[in-house]
């Protein structure tokens, strides 16, 4: 009895692998199929506030660090919804409160009930003066659940591209240490299957962000079925 | 006799008076600083000022003893990217108030001399055209109370 049971959860857990498989390679054929062909990228939907990318557009590889020092690449998107923002630590207004807004969704969605596989990522785009320590500090000040990410300038150039986002250093001439650097100040979504799903562009709504989150995840589920990690 | 005690008490009595009209031309309130997380060399600070006077005046600088230097700036979103443009001075109208508050205008603070925790008090001077200037205190606060503020 029990040896059967056993054999049908390996396998009901092989099935799932090969599904996760099989959705990475469509995925990649799909991203290469819409970066070949970039009008056919965005959606709007007039449901939601923030736009909405349908079908949602799988992410490609990439290869960044979390802030404990972990490595953190497409594997650790899957069977989470993840809510990503591009910023950097020496930002006095902007980022703080998109974090505040963040903690503000965060809250709301626990006490919803349906926080259980919801991540944020902040993405530093000042590898610069970011390194791991600050950039720990930083984030566990927000919310210790936050997960703050960052690599070199390629790597981190390359992810953001997939979401459009933008940054540039504003040299000062005063003072080398003391510029500042101008970036997309939106929210970027990825599904559970590492895909990205909308972006909420500023100014930031926290209930609007929930209350789509809530559409999104209900019409594309909820994900926990492909929690590997 | 009697008239000249009297003169001499409504100076004395008026005097003060006059001084205060002269330092309510402007004045600021909710004047605040988002709690930064440890470490940090930049911080920002919000305020309303309000130009109680008759004529438009400029704020032209802020300082404080526990920071390094302070500007005043802007955020701007343009397609969906922020940036911050330093103002050099920011003019008040007659009457009317300048508010600094997350989002938008905001005192950037550099290199606080030490780590400021919540309930601390920061004493920043504001100056304005004519070398007027005005002593504010800054309270420091959680960021939780930032969403409150922003959305109040």
């Amino acid at each position: 009895m029990n040896v059967s049971k056993k054999s049908g959860q390996v396998r009901i857990g092989a099935i799932l692998i090969l599904a996760i498989f099989i959705s990475i390679i469509s995925g990649m054929w799909i991203t290469k199929f819409f970066n070949d062909n970039p009008q056919a990228r965005e959606v709007s939907v007039s449901e939601y506030s923030g736009r909405v990318f349908e079908p949602p557009i799988p992410l490609q590889s990439f290869n960044l660090t979390d802030h404990e020092g972990q490595s953190f690449s497409p594997v650790n998107l899957l069977g989470y919804w993840t809510f990503v923002f591009f910023g950097y630590t020496n930002c006095p207004d902007v980022c703080p409160m998109a974090l505040v807004d963040l903690n503000a969704v965060y809250d709301d969605l626990a006490s919803k009930f349906v926080l259980g596989n919801t991540k944020v990522l902040f993405v530093s785009v000042d590898p610069e003066r970011d390194n791991l320590t600050h950039l720990a500090e930083y984030i566990s000040f927000f919310n210790e659940d936050f997960t703050g990410v960052t690599g070199n300038a390629a790597q981190i150039a390359s992810f953001a591209k997939q979401f459009g986002a933008v940054y540039k250093k504003v040299e000062n001439r005063e003072d080398a240490d003391d510029y500042l650097v101008d970036h997309t100040a939106s929210i970027m979504l990825i599904d559970h299957l590492g895909r990205l799903i909308s972006i909420f562009p500023p100014p930031l709504d926290h209930k609007k962000i929930v209350a789509d989150f809530l559409k999104l995840r209900d019409r594309y589920g909820d994900g926990y079925g492909c929690l590997i990690n | 006799m009697k008239i000249t005690v009297l003169l001499m008490s409504a100076c004395i009595f008026f005097f003060p008076l006059s001084v205060v009209k002269a330092e309510d031309d402007v004045s600021a309130k909710n004047a605040w600083i988002p709690e930064a997380p440890p470490g940090m060399n930049v911080m920002a600070a919000y305020v309303t000022i309000m130009n109680n006077g008759d004529h438009a005046m400029d704020v032209t600088g802020v300082s404080s003893a526990q920071f390094e230097r302070i500007e005043m700036h802007r955020t701007v979103i343009e397609n969906e990217q922020a940036r911050m443009i330093k103002q050099d001075r920011m003019t008040i109208s007659a009457g009317e108030s300048l508010k600094f508050e997350p989002g938008g205008r905001h005192l950037m603070l550099f290199n606080p001399k030490k780590s400021l925790k919540e309930g601390d008090e920061i004493d920043l001077k504001l100056t304005f055209t004519g070398e007027r200037t005005l002593a504010v205190k800054a309270q420091v606060r959680k960021h939780a109370n930032m969403r409150m503020e922003h959305h109040r």
